[in-house]
């Protein structure tokens, strides 16, 4: 008892601030790298008129690579809008993964799709492709179909690497609605690249629930009616305008989300393509492409651009957000547990030294040291080791702070974008936000927590990801 | 249910702060950061709230300058305002602020973009009289940060004066290289072809991006007989040497052929792909022993898109070379050299070198599928 009151209690109460401490300290940090970053980008890109060079036929070549698994509903309203995409030099590649449902013959119909001879060379292994299709109606001439045997997003993404023909490779979910002028913005830091090669850029994913989309485009944004939806919408703002930012403005970026990502197809075919054996397969890729660039000692940047440029469907029902966020923890363990020589072995720089260390610290342990260090604190009140006074205050700090870090990310949203322009929307991403810390926040953590005892027991399942199409818009 | 513990309370004074740090030390912290937070939550939230009233009245105040600017002008170039009156009016607006000075400024770039002849020269010079000129030229000679610069750059280039064109080329020095090309641009508006020229002048490095950019605005500028492109590709400036390989291609210029050759030893293989991609498009068969002999050392990408170019300017002397490359049964080159055998030799050619080979006969069925095309 002596022990645990003289050496323990305070060994942990120090630990548990220092922890704190680094993590509150690393936010503040990354905001002010990404405000920072935000504001030269919006400088920077005020006078380049996307808009007009949009068609210009001089821009490289884009591949982008859709797979579609059971797509049947909504496939074909989604390759039309991939492919009146308005950039000119693109070829549009849909990976039908060995649908159970009619999303082949649906595209085989609607678009007058006929089967080729085409020859590739598989430079990246994956399952069996069954044909590949072109449409003898010249206005689909930039669409591709390729029927496979089905091997899940990672082999399907892989198969479309090895055919497709483009220098850059643009990999999305095919549900996603892109702005029109997405490939453009996101090719341009690959078309600027000095000495350093850019190998992969991200962007922004926003929440679609309840916005208004029309033919593949979204119309008008809304915030989503349902309370799910709304906390993710907060939740994305807050990760991508104050997180990815900072690390891509520091260049030690790790994840470029798997919804919209451009590559560098030489070096994703060089790195080996995706990985079949994880469920994070899109963290997976940009690791081993940055291992690949370090290994070799050649200059490379990985890019993020802080325009809103793919709009996604987020979960609706707890399970589905559950089974979602339990694969992001898997994926996370995985990559890091794959690519565990690059923890703190200076050979990988920055990466090696920074990022790895802060996703292993922050990203894999927080929810388990969150669940640990609310447990502890209970004990220590019940124990009379701290009054209950002085243990409402600590909640009142860490839920301050959420707050502030939360309203900062809709703060720098209206400055800078404007999404969300009516007043009562800015009040209730405001009012869910408030609502978050006890809330979604618990249920990410406890999601965290299961994803992390899947791992241990060798989970590998993706888990169904149910998709209910956009909902129609928002009455309000 | 027995209360809470209640949280010590400092006296207010320095001396009893001081001392609450050092009696409650974890009190006195948690309470400090919670204090900062609070007030930064409601400084967001403040913010938040108000951001848009604000906004929304700068807006309201710009559109009804702006309107009074675009009155006043147009007054003046009906002759309802004499050029004093609208002179002084406008040095007014200057001097009120310097956002004033950004919407004039606008206004001033919209309207040399819509007139011309004596209605731009009077235009002119009110500009000049409402001391508009000075302010622009001393905007380009600054050197730090200032989001108008481009603004100011593209008022420069349309007022097309000596100053302006001075302090345009002044720019092409200028630290950062957004401005930097945006005068380039500009430079181009005004001296068109031959603002190339200052590539090499001022040795300018410009990106990919910044050449597509470029070459969409030499595109549109007609008469381009004269452009010096032997000079250029002699000029030992790879961006513009890349730029001239481009503009050779899209602009029919086969008079850099002989340039051509010497090219194929330069270092930057993206240069050397260009050299491939304008001999394809041009046609330069004189090119093609040349190019087999470069073809084992080259990059893979340079590879390809010699063969490529094989496709449209190879002739039978290339069969043999292709024949080797495409019996060699690497994929992506086989198929490339195959396409480029069917240009030259047709079909029959094409199936005579597959054989019975099954992967050879699976790439010529590539190659003959119309679908494919």
């Amino acid at each position: 008892m002596r022990f645990i009151n003289e050496h323990l209690i305070p060994f942990l109460n120090t630990g548990i601030f220092i922890y704190a401490l680094a993590i509150s300290f690393s936010y503040i940090i990354l905001a002010y790298i990404s405000s920072r970053f935000l504001q030269k980008y919006i400088y920077k890109t005020r006078y380049v008129r996307f808009d007009q060079h949009v068609s210009s036929p001089l821009a490289p070549r884009v591949s982008i690579i859709a797979p579609a698994y059971n797509e049947g509903l909504t496939v074909i309203e989604n390759v039309k809008s991939l492919i009146s995409l308005r950039y000119v030099n693109f070829e549009v590649i849909i990976i039908n993964d060995g649908s159970k449902d009619d999303t082949m013959e649906k595209l085989i119909n609607s678009f007058g799709l006929v089967a080729t001879h085409f020859y590739y060379e598989e430079k990246i292994p994956c399952k069996p492709i069954r044909g590949v299709y072109r449409s003898t109606n010249p206005v689909y001439n930039k669409l591709w179909v390729v029927d496979k045997e089905n091997g899940g997003k990672a082999d399907a993404l892989n198969s479309g690497m090895n055919l497709a023909s483009g220098a850059y490779a643009a990999c999305i979910d095919v549900d996603c609605v892109l702005e029109p002028d997405a490939i453009l913005r996101m090719v341009k830091p690959m078309m600027e690249a000095g000495k350093k090669r850019v190998i992969a850029s991200g962007g922004v994913v926003r929440i679609a629930n309840q916005c208004e989309i029309k033919n593949g485009r979204l119309i008008k944004v809304n915030l989503p009616d349902n309370r799910l939806a709304l906390f993710q919408v907060v939740e994305y703002l807050r990760v991508f305008m104050l997180g990815r930012l900072a690390w891509a403005r520091i260049d030690g970026l790790l994840l470029i989300s798997g919804a919209f990502g451009l590559f560098d197809r030489e070096i994703v075919i060089e790195a080996g393509g995706y990985d079949h054996g994880t469920v994070g397969e899109d963290m997976e890729l940009v690791v081993r492409m940055r291992r690949l660039m370090c290994e070799q000692k050649k200059p490379y940047a990985v890019t993020f651009i802080p325009d809103p440029l793919c709009w996604t469907e987020a979960p609706e029902s707890m399970k589905v957000l559950g089974r979602q966020r339990n694969r992001w923890t898997r994926g996370t363990i995985e990559t890091l547990r794959t690519h565990k020589r690059m923890f703190l072995n200076p050979r990988y720089k920055l990466l090696g030294m920074l990022s790895f260390p802060y996703w292993f610290f922050f990203e894999w342990l927080a929810p388990l040291i969150e669940t640990c260090g609310l447990l502890y604190s209970v004990f220590l009140v019940v124990t009379g080791h701290i009054n209950v006074t002085f243990f409402l205050l600590l909640v009142l700090l860490v839920y301050s702070f959420a707050l502030a870090i939360s309203f900062y990310a809709i703060q720098t949203d209206l400055k800078t974008y404007d999404m969300y322009k009516n007043k009562s929307d800015q009040f209730r991403m405001m009012g869910i936000a408030m609502l978050e810390p006890f809330t979604f926040h618990m249920f990410n953590v406890l999601n965290a927590l299961k994803g992390n005892r899947d791992y241990a027991m060798g989970k590998k399942s993706w888990g169904q990801m149910t998709r209910t199409g956009f909902s129609k818009p928002s009455k309000s | 249910m027995s209360r809470l513990p209640s949280i010590p309370i400092p006296e207010w004074s320095p001396a009893g702060l001081a001392a609450y740090f050092t009696e409650h030390t974890n009190y006195a912290v948690v309470l400090t950061l919670i204090i900062l937070n609070t007030v930064a939550v409601l400084y967001l939230v403040v913010s938040v709230v108000f951001r848009q009233g604000i906004k929304r009245r700068e807006e309201n105040r710009r559109t009804m300058l702006k309107g009074e600017v675009e009155n006043l002008l147009s007054s003046f170039l009906s002759d309802t305002a004499t050029e004093d009156l609208a002179a002084t009016v406008i040095r007014g607006w200057n001097a009120r602020s310097r956002r004033n000075e950004i919407i004039i400024c606008q206004v001033f770039v919209n309207f040399f973009g819509m007139i011309s002849g004596s209605a731009r020269e009077n235009l002119f010079r009110l500009y000049e009289l409402s001391g508009t000129k000075e302010r622009v030229i001393a905007g380009l000679s600054r050197r730090y940060n200032n989001p108008h610069t481009f603004l100011y750059i593209d008022l420069a280039s349309k007022s097309n004066t000596a100053e302006a064109k001075q302090g345009l080329k002044s720019l092409l020095k200028h630290p950062e290289r957004e401005i930097r090309f945006q005068a380039l641009c500009s430079l181009v508006e005004v001296f068109r072809f031959n603002a190339l020229a200052y590539i090499m002048e001022k040795q300018v490095e410009i990106n990919e991006w910044e050449e597509m950019i470029l070459m969409e605005k030499l595109l549109t500028l007609p008469s381009r007989g004269e452009i010096p492109m032997r000079e250029y590709l002699a000029s030992g400036n790879e961006s513009l040497m890349r730029m001239t390989l481009r503009m050779a291609r899209h602009f029919n210029r086969y008079d850099v052929e002989e340039e051509l050759p010497v090219l194929l030893d330069h270092a930057s293989p993206s240069l050397r792909q260009r050299v491939y991609e304008v001999a394809g498009t041009l046609l330069l068969n004189g090119l093609q022993d040349a190019f087999m002999e470069k073809y084992p050392s080259e990059t893979p990408e340079n590879q390809r898109t010699l063969l490529k170019s094989m496709a449209s300017m190879g002739g039978n002397e290339a069969l043999p070379f292709l024949t080797a490359i495409f019996q060699a049964k690497t994929p992506e080159l086989s198929l490339l050299a195959a396409a480029a055998i069917f240009a030259i030799s047709g079909q029959e050619g094409l199936r005579d070198r597959a054989g019975v080979e099954p992967q050879l006969i699976r790439i010529c069925l590539h190659i003959e599928d119309p679908a494919l095309v």
